[in-house]
């Protein structure tokens, strides 16, 4: 009978950790791409240093913003020479009426639709112009969306997969120690001990793997060898879908385990 | 211990046999005679609580019997065996109790000597035959001294050679406290009560 519980405890944490690591791939890939969002600058370009500051204060208090920084004529035009070694043609820039220039940084995580429109309302105004690439955070936020329901389908298909092959398992070996039970109940066993043993194991079951996992996964997060994180509750669902298989389970099995 | 008043068993609705009173004490052992088909089986079913077809009265330890369903206190030794063959004697033996004591385990020892099981109680007990088989099922059930041992047809898993050792580990059982009550188509010396079943009666000889 051990051996059964060995078994279907291998099993279950082989699932769990596939299940885990679908966890980290999805967080992993969203995380690519806000980093990509957080790197698609909005460049605010004006005449008057005093506008991009006074924009500056109002909009670093959007908490959707990562950094902001502004750069005046004459930065850029350090900027531009040292960039391109343009020593030899400095006189010709001086010559020329450069903008000041704000670069927003948007925090990729919580960059969505609504705070990006909340923020083009602020930044459009007449003494200044902007440039940022909406095709690109567009291009982006489908492959977000694509990945969301890819990973809620993966979810849903996991639950489904899991409680079967759960159920399964655990009423295959029931009926296959019937034989055994019926002896020990006719030899003057207890009457409540096949139950007790199957909700024994259901705990075992239940949360040693789960939990197995959850402290493995903290490990290897304090120890940096993981960076991307999993929500707990997560952890919780997984915990959630035994129980439910382990009563599926007892109601299936039913006076069998008296 | 056991009580018995104003039986009548019935199977499908049809009288079996009656019985007007029956008492057993603790420590005593009663043989129940019977041809076949009389209802003898059927009986220590009753007395059991899997045969629940009947009227009147069973009191065991001044309980009726429905209140050990679940808490068995009685242990029936049928014709078929309750056995786990491709498991030890031992493991067999000791199958129903909750823990194994030191003295539980030297007791087990000494009635597997005496049913001859003694050099051979670690190995499988698929090849034993029919009577050590019988011999292992009353051993386990003498070992858990319960309030009753129901055994069923005695008379056709042992000879004589073997009944000497069958009674021994009885005696084990009833010094312990337990009764016993064996049904039987021949009669079998060494009971404190013999009853007969005949012509829908059971009557004490």
């Amino acid at each position: 009978m051990k051996k059964n519980i060995v078994f279907q405890f291998i099993i279950i944490l082989l699932i769990l950790i596939f299940w885990n690591l679908i966890h980290l791939g999805y967080n992993f890939q969203k995380q690519n791409y806000f980093t990509e969002i957080s790197e698609i600058p909005i460049i605010l370009f004006s005449e008057e240093p005093g506008t991009l500051d006074s924009l500056k204060i109002q909009i670093n208090q959007l908490n959707y913003i990562a950094r902001i920084f502004i750069q005046n004529k004459t930065e850029i035009m350090e900027d531009l020479i040292s960039k391109y070694d343009l020593d030899s043609v400095k006189t010709v820039l001086e010559d020329h009426s450069l903008p000041n220039v704000m670069n927003i940084f948007p925090d990729g995580k919580n960059f969505n639709r609504v705070h990006k429109d909340e923020l083009m309302n602020i930044i459009t105004a007449p003494d200044l112009s902007f440039e940022y690439d909406h095709g690109l955070w567009e291009s982006i936020h489908t492959k977000i969306d694509l990945l969301d329901k890819s990973y809620r389908f993966l979810n849903i298909l996991m639950i489904i997969f899991f409680l079967f092959l759960t159920v399964f398992l655990r009423i295959h070996f029931e009926f296959k120690h019937d034989h055994f039970w019926k002896i020990y109940r006719a030899s003057g066993g207890k009457f409540y001990q096949r139950r007790k043993y199957f909700m024994i194991n259901s705990l075992i079951l239940i949360f040693v793997p789960v939990l197995l996992i959850y402290f493995s996964y903290l490990l290897l997060l304090n120890n940096a060898v993981l960076s991307i994180e999993i929500e707990p509750v997560y952890f919780g669902l997984e915990i959630v879908v035994l129980v439910f298989s382990s009563i599926i389970s007892f109601m299936i099995l039913g006076k069998r385990l008296l | 211990m056991l009580k018995i008043e104003n039986l009548a068993l019935l199977i499908e609705y049809k009288k079996l046999f009656t019985v007007d009173s029956f008492m057993l004490a603790d420590k005593q052992k009663a043989l129940i005679l019977g041809n076949n088909d009389s209802g003898k089986s059927l009986f220590l079913k009753a007395i059991h609580g899997e045969h629940t077809e009947f009227e009147g009265n069973i009191f065991i330890k001044e309980k009726p019997a429905i209140f050990y369903k679940k808490r068995k206190k009685t242990i029936l030794i049928e014709n078929s065996v309750k056995f786990l063959p491709k498991e030890s004697i031992w493991k067999n033996i000791v199958l129903p109790l909750p823990k194994e004591k030191s003295r539980k385990k030297e007791k087990i020892i000494e009635l597997c000597n005496i049913a001859g099981l003694g050099e051979i109680y670690n190995s499988n007990a698929e090849n034993l035959s029919y009577s050590s088989q019988k011999s292992v099922e009353l051993i386990r059930a003498a070992i858990q001294q319960p309030y009753l041992i129901l055994i069923d047809d005695l008379d056709n898993y042992f000879d004589d050679l073997k009944m000497a050792k069958v009674n021994e580990i009885m005696k084990y059982a009833l010094d312990n406290g337990t009764s016993i009550i064996c049904t039987s188509k021949k009669k079998l010396e060494d009971f404190d009560i013999s009853c007969r079943i005949q012509n829908g009666k059971m009557v004490q000889l």
